[in-house]
């Protein structure tokens, strides 16, 4: 990656991380509860026993209705910093089981 | 335990969020939920928007496969065919229609379209698309223009309006303590506000179930779309040569041996074995070679899939192996009902009016959810700006949510009357509806009083759609009465509809006020009177 991509996603992850300090209800519920459904569902596919493309498919399928219960999570949870962190653990804890398991095909 | 006062904060948070949600976003729900009420009848506007598609059916269609096979040797000219298919004639679409890609020598794939009668399968010329294919585009992708990412983005984004539609629905079912009072509560001598307020929950609850399976679907015909990849590229670690291997996605190789294909005429004849579905179409793999394969499809319109599938041998007409994606198995049995529930296709015309019914209720949902908004602004307690910028908020309001059906409406017409060049007949129907639709906004954004201007664009959307039958009768010179008793009714009956919609929105335009009605209070009774619970207030 050069000096530039480092750069710009260094100054993209500042701005990122300054508007969830500001606002973390509102930040969680716009990207990170995207990025947390998003790994969150590959993990499970990574996870789960069966067919590969019934996981795949089934698991998918209920993406949308993950996505929205974790940005309705951001706003019902009492504490913003619970709720939001919860999304970063999950993200991470999603990562580190696709890494850890390997590419599946 | 919580106590009451976290419970009313964390009400009060749910609420803002279904507030805000709604107000950010409301504007381009209704947009995407309007525009579908069109998108749910493309098959059955097609032979009303073109009149060379008003053929006879055959009972016995001329045969077809050697003028097909000569007509892609034509537009090949020895090139590469990545790809073919033959739509069958039906009720709908009573001719066969041909579709091919070539690779041309710079590699660049090109498209060619074409379509025979099925008297004497001789070609015929029809238009080119025109609003009826735009508006279903509209729905499905906003038009997404190619230079900010085309149909695939276009697509993603109408799948996150589905996605805020189902997070405003959690948000306002969670808001609202009381439903079961909610059901049937509608006071419409008090207050402005509370007139709008209780028709969105109304209205909200009563088509619960339909609005949350259609927002569900929305997103997922959406998003999943646009995030499968992605998933998918995560879960495998980049390596989708081998996932693709491994789900039999890959390309079919050629077996560079050149033998006659298995006549298309027989595909047709040949009815599904377990289903007895006639054939609707076949997609062809590696045509005029050993190794060709046919996907047949039949469509199927009276079950929670859009058709079933069958590959079979090219030259022989061998069944072959389904594809992992074709399989009968749980999985994709139930991905596969997701476009049918979105659009209707399992249960006749009567299924679709239903849908078009809950589909302008969602949209009134979302319109009066916007204007409660200004409302509680404009002449309650809340909101920092000044009263001049609500108001142009509000008229932004109007000229959107009024502007579409005159743009629908609009365009329809234009696309019967456009006499251009028909390759510029698409791109022609789009800068119709974006003019009519900004020039309403325009309009609306002058006008000072907005009940006056609501009531005279919904007349004018009225107007239009009573007028369209009466465009296509003069034009064509065939009358819906005389369309209707023809064996390409379908024309007659789409002119039908658009008379009886016209009719009804002039008549509902008739009824709307003029003025905002003055708040009526109930007199506070003696008895009602509470002192203050704030000391020394």
């Amino acid at each position: 990656m050069s000096i530039v991509g480092i750069t710009i996603a260094a100054v993209v992850l500042g701005i990122l991380g300054f508007a969830t300090w500001r606002r973390p209800r509102l930040m969680g519920t716009i990207l990170w509860s995207l990025v947390a459904a998003i790994l969150l569902v590959c993990a499970s596919i990574v996870l789960t026993p069966g067919e590969l493309l019934t996981r795949i498919i089934f698991i998918t399928f209920f993406s949308p209705i993950v996505w929205v219960g974790l940005m309705f999570w951001c706003y019902y949870d009492k504490r913003q910093w619970r709720a939001v962190g919860s999304l970063f653990v999950l993200s991470i804890a999603s990562i580190g089981v696709i890494i850890v398991s390997g590419p599946i095909a | 335990m919580a106590t009451d006062v976290e419970t009313q904060d964390r009400r009060k948070r749910v609420y803002d969020l279904h507030s805000w949600s709604g107000i950010c976003l409301g504007l381009i729900v209704f947009v995407v939920v309007f525009s579908g009420c069109i998108a749910l009848f493309r098959a059955e506007l097609q032979t009303w928007a073109d009149p060379a598609r008003r053929l006879d059916l055959a009972a016995n269609p001329a045969p077809i496969h050697d003028v097909f096979d000569d007509w892609i040797v034509g537009v090949s000219e020895g090139k590469e065919v990545t790809f073919s298919s033959l739509s069958f004639p039906s009720a709908s679409d009573p001719y066969y229609a041909g579709f091919v890609n070539v690779r041309d020598e710079e590699g660049k794939i090109v498209s060619h379209q074409q379509r025979w009668d099925t008297q004497t399968a001789a070609e015929f010329e029809a238009r080119q698309a025109g609003a009826v294919r735009w508006l279903y585009d509209f729905h499905r992708e906003l038009g997404w223009p190619k230079v900010l990412g085309g149909r695939q983005i276009g697509r993603g984004l109408v799948g996150i309006v589905g996605v805020i539609l189902m997070l405003s629905i959690l948000t306002g079912i969670i808001t609202h303590r009381k439903m079961m009072k909610e059901f049937f509560t509608m006071r419409y001598t008090r207050s402005v506000r509370l007139k709008w307020q209780d028709t969105h929950k109304v209205l909200g609850l009563w088509s619960l179930p339909f609005s949350v399976m259609i927002s569900f679907t929305g997103a997922f015909l959406g998003v999943v779309a646009l995030l499968l990849p992605v998933m998918t590229l995560i879960v495998v670690q980049g390596d989708t040569e081998q996932l693709v291997k491994k789900l039999g996605l890959g390309p079919q190789d050629k077996a560079g041996v050149a033998v006659e294909m298995l006549s298309l005429d027989e595909v047709r004849t040949k009815r599904h074995s377990n289903t007895d579905l006639p054939a609707s179409s076949v997609s062809i793999t590696n045509w005029g070679d050993q190794s060709a394969v046919y996907e047949v499809l039949y469509k199927s319109d009276d079950k929670l899939i859009y058709y079933q599938q069958k590959r079979i041998s090219g030259v022989t007409g061998e069944p072959l192996p389904a594809t992992p994606l074709q399989e009968q198995n749980a999985a994709n049995r139930t991905v596969g009902a997701v476009a049918p529930l979105h659009y209707a296709t399992f249960g006749g015309i009567a299924l679709k009016f239903l849908y078009v019914v809950l589909a302008i209720i969602l949209s009134v949902i979302t319109a009066f959810g916007n204007l409660m908004w200004l409302e509680r602004r404009l002449y309650g307690n809340e909101g920092n700006r000044s009263e001049a910028f609500y108001r142009r908020l509000g008229r932004f309001t109007v000229g959107t949510v009024m502007g579409l059906p005159v743009a629908t409406a609009g365009v329809l017409a234009y696309d019967l009357m456009y006499t251009g060049a028909e390759a510029a007949r698409y791109n022609s129907v789009i800068a119709a509806f974006f003019i009519i639709w900004f020039a309403i906004l325009a309009l609306a954004m002058v006008i000072r009083n907005q009940y006056w201007a609501t009531r005279g664009f919904m007349a004018l959307t009225g107007a239009i759609f009573a007028l369209l039958p009466v465009i296509n009768g003069i034009l064509y010179g065939e009358f819906f009465w005389q369309a209707i008793s023809t064996k390409h009714s379908n024309a007659g009956w789409a002119d039908v509809s658009f008379l009886i919609t016209g009719l009804l929105t002039l008549g509902v335009s008739a009824l709307m006020p003029t003025r905002r009605v003055e708040t009526q209070r109930k007199p506070r009774a003696a008895k009602d009177y509470r002192p203050s619970l704030v000391p020394g207030e």
